[in-house]
Parts: structure tokens; sequence; C-alpha cells
């Protein structure tokens, strides 16, 4: 019975880490994160006297769930909200984009258990196997219809790695990735046909983020420092694109400024875009919000726990159906927003359209808004866990 | 190479693992918030000696099981209040997806040295001489906290039984 325990335990802790919630944006960044006013003031007493009795450090309780929302949109007294939106019944994914939604197990039909990282077609999942905590091994491509995987590749993981493979991002018949450790940063890519890993270039002592392949090249920008760089996808030396110099990726090919790495500052993110194909170039001045964020089209918002969208030429603007209002990300494909709506429970926001379909995941209801966060922009994946697997839904096919 | 990655681009790249093992040793997604938060403050602080000497992933989730079995259990006990209904976990959901005999549940009512033991042994493979070494704590106390939690799950836990409710 022990070993059975035993057994029941370590699926037991996967299955919570499958359905942990997404850390929240900005964690850890912040000494002090802002303090939402409570209604029992006992609780945050207690937990601020504990804090002090820790070192001094303030741990800002329950607080930190809600950093997703705008610096000082929180604060009692705040004007009521203009848009809210009444409750109402939000139809299912699968009556609205049903070509959109899969329902999946957590396990390869080759018994691994995998993380979903993108769609590479309508009907090919791209994953990940692990083979130790969130250290990725191997590549495979999943097909959905034949219910078939392929491997494409081992993902090698040098000695001294601080950061394991991350941004894994898809293009030119490619797969490409990003790791870093005590040798620096570096870019690493495979066929999509399978084949051995390479190493596409040293991105120095920064760390890279937001990769893309394009035109033979993989282009990344940088955690640490603005510019948006490019190597040969075969390999070669770095090369900063030119005019980028002080640009972060944005959603391929676009790029734009400032970025505000990590959630906390108010403002206007990616206030400026620009096309790095066509050279194109568009702003945004949007100043009646403590924190917009904008994709090469749309922008969204928040303020006074509503969730408003606009275009960046201040077009096109109204509520979204979202009571978490956490949608702190630029739109995926410039256009969807992962919402939880009253009425729902986690639910793709077409702005677009103004059509929205829920994900019915049953076993995540009700919990914090720092489940349904979106993958990076340019994803067309959207997933979280629901009762009995993942739930995945392909923004390309909507 | 010396400072080749800096605090801001390890929480940006590791934050959701990190919060994974956080939820996994709190069992609560606001604690692991929580627990996650209050580890990385200090973990920042002495950032240059981590990131230059130490793994800083492997050093985080020991600060993380460290709290946890420290003031964690203080927090918890001041949480026994009145609190409001707001994001409230559903716990009818989660006990129909926790499809082990309801293990999830009862693994709540441990003291969380004793879940941290468990955590540590059967979520990170760790042998009992490195859960030690993690928890600050003996080897034969590593054993006797493992013992006591299995016994304890063993009374609620049915191999068999797929509707977890306990109560």
């Amino acid at each position: 019975m022990t070993e059975e325990l035993e057994q029941a335990l370590r699926r037991t802790f996967a299955e919570a880490a499958d359905r942990a919630p997404k850390a929240p944006p900005g964690i850890g960044l912040e000494a002090r994160p802002a303090r939402r006013t409570r209604a029992y003031p006992r609780v945050a007493m207690a937990a601020a006297a504990v804090a002090i009795a820790i070192g001094g450090a303030t741990v800002g309780g329950r607080a930190l769930l809600t950093g997703t929302h705008a610096p000082g949109t929180a604060k009692a007294g705040a004007s009521p909200a203009l848009h809210r939106l009444k409750k109402t019944a939000v139809p299912p994914m699968e009556k609205v984009w049903p070509q959109a939604i899969h329902r999946l197990s957590k396990k390869l039909p080759n018994g691994h258990a995998y993380h979903p990282l993108t769609f590479l077609d309508d009907h090919t999942l791209l994953v990940s196997t692990e083979s130790s905590f969130e250290k990725a091994d191997a590549l495979y491509a999943y097909d959905l219809h034949k219910h078939t995987a392929r491997q494409i590749t081992t993902v090698v993981t040098p000695p001294k790695t601080q950061m394991f493979a991350s941004y894994f991002t898809t293009g030119d018949g490619y797969v490409a990735w990003a790791i870093a450790g005590h040798y620096g940063g570096e870019v690493w890519a495979a066929p999509l046909t399978g084949g051995k890993a390479h190493r596409v270039a040293r991105t120095g002592t920064s760390t890279p983020d937001h990769l893309a392949i394009d035109g033979g090249n993989v282009y990344w920008s940088l955690v640490r420092s603005p510019g948006v760089y490019r190597a040969p996808i075969a390999g070669g030396d770095a090369r900063l694109v030119g005019g980028t110099g002080s640009e972060y990726i944005l959603q391929w090919p676009w790029v734009g400024s400032p970025r505000d790495s990590l959630g906390t500052a108010a403002g206007v993110r990616f206030a400026t875009a620009k096309n790095v194909k066509t050279g194109e170039t568009r702003s945004a001045r949007l100043t009646d919000r403590a924190a917009w964020h904008c994709g090469p089209t749309w922008c969204v918002g928040q303020k006074n726990f509503v969730t408003e969208a606009q275009r960046r030429d201040g077009s096109g603007r109204h509520a979204i159906p979202d009571v978490e209002s956490m949608s702190a990300v630029p739109p995926s494909l410039d256009r969807f927003v992962i919402t939880s709506p009253a009425g729902g429970t986690i639910a793709v926001y077409d702005l677009e359209t103004g059509r929205i379909g829920d994900l019915g995941v049953t076993s995540e209801k009700k919990l914090p808004s720092t489940w349904v966060r979106p993958q990076e922009p340019g994803n067309p994946l959207y997933y979280t866990v629901t009762d009995g697997g993942y739930v995945l839904v392909d923004l390309a096919a909507i | 190479m010396n400072g080749a990655l800096s605090f801001e681009e390890f929480v940006g790249s590791r934050a959701d693992a990190l919060m994974r093992y956080a939820y996994v040793l709190t069992g609560d997604p606001h604690d692991a918030a929580d627990l996650l938060q209050e580890a990385l403050v200090r973990v920042r602080a002495a950032w240059p000696g981590v990131v230059n000497k130490r793994e800083p992933e492997g050093y985080v989730r020991t600060t993380m099981a460290r709290l946890h079995i420290s003031i964690w259990r203080k927090r918890r006990r001041e949480r026994l209040m009145p609190e409001p209904p707001e994001r409230a976990y559903d716990d009818t959901a989660l006990a129909r997806a926790d499809g082990d005999g309801g293990l999830w549940r009862a693994l709540s009512g441990l003291p969380p040295k004793q879940r941290a033991v468990l955590v540590l042994r059967y979520y990170e493979s760790l042998s009992d001489n490195e859960i030690a070494e993690v928890l600050g704590i003996s080897r034969g106390t590593v054993r006797s906290q493992a013992s006591r939690a299995l016994d304890k799950l063993r009374t609620t836990w049915r191999p068999s039984v797929t509707n977890g409710s306990l109560r």
C-alpha cells in the first residue's frame, strides 16, 4: 500500500503542478507590491506583523494576486466604472469556433507527459517533454488527427545552464529556442522535419527572449537591453538589425518600445511600433489609463476593474467581458484577448468581431486571474488545464 | 562568465516554473504567490552571490521550502479568521479533479514540514539526504516526518476511491 500511496502522491503533485497558476506579472521585482484595500484590515495587519518579524520585507498578502492591475487602479474611492458589463451567459467555444478548440489528454500517445508550445499547423502541435522539473529534453510534433507523436529533436542542456530552454518559436521549417547560463545566452534551432539541434548564435552576456524566425534568420531581442539581433539559422554571428537600437520584438515583424519588462510601470507599453519589413511606424497616445498594452493594432487597458480595448488611433473603444480585469498583455495575434468573463470560465474574446467563446474550464473555475495569462502575443496557441487534460485553442484557426 | 544572468532575466524566464513549485508546496494559489514573492525578495537581495556561486533555481527552491516550513506556518494560522468569499477556491470542482482518492485535499491537512518533505521526495525526487540538506534538518527528522505524513494520509486515502469526498 505504501508503494501505491507513493505513486499516487507523485501523480497528485505532478497534476497539481499542471494546474498551478501562472506567476503574477512583476512578482519578486518589487519589495513592496501595491496593496489592495481590503475589507478585513485585521488580516492585513497580521500579515504585516509577520512580514516585519521576518526581516522587514513586506509581503502584500493577496494583493499580489491583483498585481496585474495597473498601479493605483485599486485605490479606495476610485470613480465607478463607466462600462461595467452585465452578466450574460458565454457560449462555449465548441459552438462559436469549433475548429479552434482541442481537448487533449496530458500524455502523448507514447505515454510521455508533455507541455504544449505552439501549433505547427491546424492539426499539429509542437510539444516538449521534460527530463526533470521544467527541463525540456525533447521536442515532438503531435499530430492531433492521427494521434501520433514524432520526435523532432533532443534539447541539449549544456553544463552550468541557468535558464533551461525557453521562448520556443517556429518558422521557415525550423524551431528555435533560447538558453542561458554561465556561458552567456545562446539561441539554438533544429529542423522541424527532424534532426540534431545546433547552436545558432551566442547572444553575449544577456539573455535572449522573444525569438522569431524569418527569411532564413533567427531574430531576438534581449531581456536586459534594447536592440533586435539576427543570425543565420544555420549558424553565424549575431548582428544588430539596423534601426532597432532602442526596440524590442513585439510581434514579428513588429518591433517597438517601451517594453516595460515585467509589468509594473504605468503608461503605454509599445506606444511606438515599427514593422521592420515595410518600415511602417505606428504610435499610440492613450493617456487616460494607468496602463495600456498595445499590439500592432489594438491596445488593451484596465481601470477600476474594467478591461477595455481600443485601436492605437483611439477608434473602436469598448469594454471587454472580463471580471478579473487581468488582460495585462498585448492581444494575442493582435486580435484576441483571453478573459475571465462573468457567466463563464476562461474565454477567448475577438476584438475585431466582439464574439466570445468559453473554454468550459471546469476544475479551474473561480481561480485567480493569473490562471488565464496567454502566451507571447505572436503565439497562436492558448492553453490551460481542465478536468481530464489540456484544453487548447488554436487562435489562428478562428 | 560573471553576471551572465540578471535577477530580472531569471525571474522573467523562470517565474511560472517557480510558481508551479510554490503551488505544490503550499496547495493554495494565493499562498503560492505569497511564498514565491517572499522567496524572490530574499533571493534578489543576495543575487550577486547566488548567481556566481550557486545554481539560482535550486537556491530559490531551497529558500521557498525553508520559508514554507518556518514563517509560513505562522501566517497560515493568521489566516484562520474570516475572509471574504471573493476568489474562493472552488473546492467542489477541485475535489472532482482530485482523482487520487482525495489526496490533494488530504495533503492540505498536513503540517507544512511534513508536506514539504513529501513534495521534495515525491515531486522533486530528492533523496532523504538531499531533503535534509534543503530543509536544514537531520536525516532522521526527514524520515520521521515522511513516515508520519504517510501514516496520516493513509487514514483517509483509499486507492480505488475516485470521488474524493473526505468529509
